[in-house]
């Protein structure tokens, strides 16, 4: 095929910020700057001109021709690696080592967060504390069909609440892991970090457990939202024990925030969340997601074209500063997680084949011993695999989940298949259930976010200097891309 | 960082291959560094 025919069928998407032009090409990650006149002679050449024609018109001769345009199909041949080679298999298939096994350590919480979604699954079952035998029997089975846990993570409903039963499972899982000669595993915890007592933090010094908080930014946005079920609200608690926690261990502390209308109703931009929680809690890059949220639920974020997706992309902007620029620049702030690993694959050109952990590289077990996918589908019939007193960890309704979720990879899916942003985009099958009610069915103005979001990483790069470049690389390390 | 690998510049024509993580090793440069002793000890690898 001529390199004029190849320039014609690859995919490329042209970008254009500031009278500069991009190409990028999704399935590979790679991407061109290209000057005026050559963006020009590329769109003509896909949109079907000949040879003659476009050396006649850009007044060059055919090997000129040729070497303006061998760069792109060079480098993707040479330098790419298509997101259609990646393999998107789930783990949970194979005797290796399970990236992520998580336990809801209990159904009950001390919140009532008005957004949560196990409000209508997870809470309504009568509360109970996760008995020992289901957690020695989760261990055991987990153990035995994979090679080793890279992390437990304990959730509930609200896991601090239940330390007796997390600090048997710390002690267990390691004992059955050193058994095995098993690699010793990590713990990492999700909480909302409003009761963390002495004997807690006891806990987490022991097992050295990472623990992600929920909170959704400064006090006036969180305590709209995440409240007691007095009503009071919870940021200050929190915060406290955010400081608490990093007095112990400063790198581990990590910051979850749901962005809900209430942050609209509050009338902070995401920019301000995320330089919050960088500033005022020393987290530089909290993980900052909408909440997946059905389209008619009054705290749906991107709710009657509330601007939502505007201000991720201002974000993005604010975090391609910090990234590009670092200590040196004018912008003292966060960045979002969702950026840096957006530069990271891009950098490494490394497509991610799969929309998120559930079922591929994580397994998760409740508090009645159901096996799921993910926490999101607690109490959600159609994805349970399993009871782990009575099932393998692979038995046949497990199969039948992770086949589904097999299915719905980036390439198969049939919304991402042809979206642009689908090597880099880390959709949520639970946020997509909650808000479309369906595993495989993104929600649009998700998409849009993604996308919007991607061609900011992708415009920045292209116009910043090696230097800049090296600072952002140099800045995300590998083992914080999921 | 190697950011002038891909770039082909003629009559005003610019594309270049932006390498972020400066991966881009083509071919013909490991080819060229080799023959021209340009391995960490002179052996010809490209190491």
């Amino acid at each position: 095929m001529s390199t004029l025919e190849t320039i014609r069928n690859l995919e490329l998407i042209e970008f254009e910020r500031d009278g500069k032009f991009i190409f990028f090409h999704p399935e590979t990650l790679c991407f061109f700057r290209v000057n005026k006149p050559a963006a020009g002679l590329i769109r003509d050449a896909r949109q079907g001109e000949g040879n003659d024609e476009l050396c006649r018109k850009y007044d060059i001769g055919p090997d000129q021709l040729e070497q303006a345009l061998t760069p792109i199909p060079r480098t993707i041949e040479r330098q790419g690696r298509p997101l259609s080679k990646t393999d998107p298999g789930s783990l949970l298939k194979r005797p290796g080592v399970l990236p992520k096994a998580v336990l809801m350590v209990n159904n009950y919480c001390n919140l009532k967060c008005t957004y949560c979604y196990e409000h209508q699954t997870v809470f309504t079952k009568k509360a109970i504390d996760m008995p020992e035998r289901v957690a020695r029997m989760a261990i055991d089975k987990i153990y035995d069909a994979f090679e080793g846990v890279g992390t437990w993570m304990f959730i509930g409903g609200e896991p601090t609440l239940s330390d007796d039963i997390l600090e048997f499972s710390c002690r267990y899982a390691t004992e059955v892991a050193q058994r095995n000669g098993a690699c010793k595993p990590s713990f990492g915890m999700i909480s909302n970090g409003v009761k963390m007592t002495p004997r807690l933090f006891d806990i987490i010094h022991q097992f050295e457990i990472q623990v992600t908080f929920s909170l959704d930014g400064p006090k006036k946005v969180n305590d709209l939202v995440r409240i007691r079920h007095d009503d009071s609200g919870t940021f200050d608690a929190v915060v406290a024990n955010i400081h608490r926690y990093r007095q112990v261990f400063p790198e581990k502390a990590q910051v979850e925030c749901t962005v809900t209308q209430a942050h609209r109703d509050a009338g902070l931009s995401l920019t301000e969340v995320l330089d919050f929680c960088a500033n005022d809690l020393g987290v530089e890059e909290p993980h900052i997601a909408a909440a997946g949220l059905p389209a008619n639920n009054p705290l749906n974020p991107y709710r009657n074209g509330s601007g939502m997706q505007e201000d991720f992309v201002a974000a993005a902007e604010a975090s391609m500063d910090t990234l590009l620029n670092g200590n040196e620049g004018p912008r003292k702030g966060g960045k979002l997680d969702v950026v840096s690993s957006m530069v990271h694959r891009l950098a490494h050109r490394d497509p991610k084949p799969i929309m998120c952990p559930a079922g591929m590289s994580q397994i998760v077990v409740d508090a009645f011993g159901d096996i799921y996918p993910c926490w999101m589908f607690a109490g959600n019939a159609e994805h349970v695999m399993g009871n782990i007193l009575r099932d393998q960890v692979r038995g046949p309704r497990a199969l039948q989940v992770i086949n589904r979720i097999e299915d719905n990879s980036k390439i198969k899916n049939h919304v991402c298949s042809t979206c642009y942003a689908r090597s880099v985009c880390s959709a949520c099958v639970g946020n997509n259930h909650n808000a479309t009610g369906k595993i495989e069915d993104p929600s649009p103005e998700f998409c849009n976010t993604v996308r919007g979001t991607l061609r900011v990483v992708v415009e920045r790069l292209a116009a910043a200097s090696g230097q800049q470049m090296a600072a952002a690389v140099s800045a995300i390390p590998d083992a914080e891309i999921c | 960082m190697i950011e002038q690998n891909n770039r082909q510049e003629n009559e005003g024509l610019i594309v270049e291959a932006v390498d972020v993580a400066g991966i881009d090793v083509l071919e013909e440069d490991i080819a060229a560094a080799a023959s021209a002793g340009g391995s960490c000890c002179g052996c010809g690898c490209s190491c």
